[in-house]
């Protein structure tokens, strides 16, 4: 078992600069995108990498429950985002080509949001930010790749929710900002209880952006 | 022990509640019936009896092992779980002619559930992840829409501090000689508490939140949810002292008082509808209570509790009267004369206006801060008023009566009558409500 551990804890160093890298693609894609497919990918990226990184800081077993939380909390989220009508593009207009059910387009494939520079911005910012974070106030007890995870996906998820138009936008960012404060808290605070509470209000947040969606739709 | 017992109870009737909801009227009745006999009971039973349970001789009050965890019933908690059991007694009577929807009986009472835990599991790192748990859950209560997700981040956006402040806490018991640590834990207890109490500048979730939503939905979380946050906001100044003799403390809380209900005042001038109406004024009446926490003491603290007991009877009465008037979206009730009488009259409450029952704790502030600070005290004269002119500007909305709906039934005007005389009565006589 002690082989095995090391074996993780090895692996799992080695993959900290690329799961950085794959969790910057990943939360762009949230960020960027409009269609609910890609932004569902995403997430679940998200999630993956953000247990990859986990494995620095806890227990893999305790990494492995964390995982299936985000494997149900992304379930929920693509079954609320199919309810709901595949999109946010559903509420705004945005030439309505795939609506009319015309023909398909490859450049559809992505819906890029008409505010992208922006977004693209707030992207870059919150890089910006989370590296000088960082450097200047190193989080306590996380390596410092970690660390800078921690700092990204919580500035993310404050400009996804600060920017959101639906209620699931906003409960996209409140999840992204939870899983950075969890990858953080969870190195602090090693007990199970918290971890458990943690993850059941991600649940719980989920099932609200949920209910609030399908409320709104109806 | 009692804790656990009026918990379980509660939960019970939750479970209950939810297997008679198309019985709408019945669920709300005994979730009504069990609040009241919980918070009575409660209220009444001296903490310190005892009572014997299979040959062991149990305490009502003090400390008990559950799932590993402390549950403590002191005499803080009795006053915060009596607060919250009467209140939801008084929103489900009110919610029973009321209130449209099937699932306000057992959602309402597992937030009720949540919410009382929250107010007696220590350490308070629990407490806090607890109440996150409830606010998730009340969100069941709304009709969705933009307003419950600014309500769901801004209290998420608060979980972080005082999570992080137990861990500096812990560090600091070990290391002493590190004051620093100290300043960082106050600021983010406090930037948190200051999320979930909505004040300027993070204000804007709550006239949000009021604006399209049913108002006793609305009531619950402000009354219910909002009480728990002050009460564990006086559980953090109990349990960590130095947070309170910060030389910061004092001017921090009069600035952000003094903004919340001057913002509050002047958005209420404004006519958006008779829910952000309700917000404003709940702003105004928050920014109240953090003045009256910054005089510190045992004055403020008294002044404090009455405070909360007020505003709670004033967005009551208020919200039922919004709801039978069906001033806000999605109000399918008759209309009834008493409906205006009572938003009326909770609006005045909120705003401090005599002789309703808010007047009573906000002449007390007043009295308090008019020797050292007479302009501060003007600006929250002035910033009242803004409601009142607000009220002016909204009032004939609702006068004017709709012909098409039908006459509301007899119980909704006798429950309007009785929340507003309340609202008024207690006023004239508060000896009932404070200087017990």
């Amino acid at each position: 078992m002690g082989t095995f551990l090391e074996w993780v804890e090895r692996i799992s160093a080695l993959a900290a600069p690329p799961a950085v890298v794959v969790l910057v693609v990943a939360l762009g894609l949230v960020l960027m995108t409009r269609r609910w497919l890609f932004r569902l990918v995403g997430m679940a990226l998200t999630y993956f990498f953000v247990g990859v990184l986990h494995t620095q800081v806890i227990r893999p077993e305790v990494v492995l429950v964390k995982l299936l939380i985000g494997a149900v909390v992304c379930l929920a989220l693509g079954v609320t985002g199919q309810a709901a009508g595949g999109s946010e593009a559903a509420n705004v207009s945005n030439g309505g080509d795939q609506e009319k059910g015309t023909r398909f387009r490859w450049r559809n494939l992505l819906r890029w949001r008409e505010d992208v520079p922006l977004r693209i911005g707030a992207l870059l910012a919150a890089l910006l930010i989370a590296y000088a974070g960082s450097l200047r106030f190193p989080l306590p007890q996380v390596p410092f790749l970690v660390g800078l995870a921690c700092y990204l996906l919580a500035v993310v998820g404050l400009f996804l929710a600060g920017m959101a138009e639906t209620p699931l936008g906003a409960g996209l960012g409140l999840l992204v900002f939870l899983n950075g404060f969890d990858l953080f808290f969870g190195a602090l605070e090693p007990s199970l209880v918290v971890a458990g509470l943690l993850g059941l209000i991600q649940f719980l947040v989920t099932f609200a952006a949920a209910y609030l969606t399908l409320a709104r739709a109806e | 022990m009692l804790a656990l017992i009026g918990i379980g109870l509660l939960l019970l009737t939750a479970v209950l509640t939810y297997f008679l909801r198309r019985w709408r009227r019945v669920s709300l009745l005994l979730a009504a019936i069990v609040c009241a006999a919980l918070g009575l009971g409660i209220a009444l039973i001296p903490l310190e009896g005892t009572f014997s349970f299979r040959g062991q001789e149990m305490a009502f009050g003090g400390a008990v092992t559950f799932l590993g965890r402390s549950v403590v019933l002191g005499p803080g908690a009795q006053v915060g779980l009596t607060f919250l059991f009467l209140s939801g007694a008084a929103l489900f009577l009110l919610a029973w002619p009321l209130e449209s929807g099937d699932l306000y009986a057992p959602v309402g009472s597992g937030v009720l559930v949540l919410l009382a835990a929250a107010l007696v599991v220590r350490p308070l790192v629990y407490a806090v992840l607890i109440l996150e748990l409830a606010v998730a859950f009340s969100v069941l209560l709304l009709r969705g829409g933009m307003g419950g997700a600014r309500y769901l981040t801004f209290f998420v956006l608060a979980l972080p501090g005082p999570l992080v402040a137990h861990w500096l806490l812990d560090m600091y018991a070990l290391t002493p000689d590190q004051t620093g640590l100290l300043n960082t834990a106050s600021l983010l207890i406090g930037f948190s508490f200051a999320l979930m109490l909505g004040l300027v500048p993070f204000h804007p979730w709550v006239p949000a939140l009021a604006r399209r939503e049913s108002p006793l939905s609305v009531a619950l979380i402000f009354s219910a949810v909002g009480g728990t946050v002050w009460f564990l906001l006086l559980d953090y100044l109990q349990t960590y002292p130095w947070l309170g003799r910060s030389p910061y403390w004092s001017s921090a809380l009069t600035a952000l008082g003094v903004g919340t209900v001057v913002v509050g005042g002047l958005l209420g001038t404004t006519r958006r509808g008779w829910g952000a109406l309700l917000g404003y004024a709940v702003m105004v009446d928050t920014g109240m209570l953090v003045l009256a926490l910054g005089r510190g003491g045992a004055v403020g603290m008294e002044l404090e509790r009455a405070m909360m007991l007020t505003r709670a009877w004033g967005v009551l009465t208020m919200a039922a009267g919004l709801s039978a008037v069906g001033a806000t979206e999605g109000a399918e009730h008759g209309r009834s004369p008493w409906g205006a009488v009572a938003a009326a009259a909770g609006l005045l409450s909120l705003a401090g206006f005599p002789p309703t029952v808010g007047f009573v704790s906000r002449w007390g502030l007043y009295r308090l801060l008019f020797p050292e600070q007479p302009l501060t005290v003007l600006a929250l004269l002035l910033a009242s008023a803004g409601l009142v002119v607000g009220l002016l500007r909204m009032l004939p909305h609702i006068l004017v009566p709709d012909l098409s709906r039908p006459r509301a039934s007899p119980a909704v005007d006798l429950l309007l009558l009785l929340a507003t005389v309340g609202a008024i009565g207690l006023g004239v006589f508060p000896q009932f409500l404070i200087y017990r």
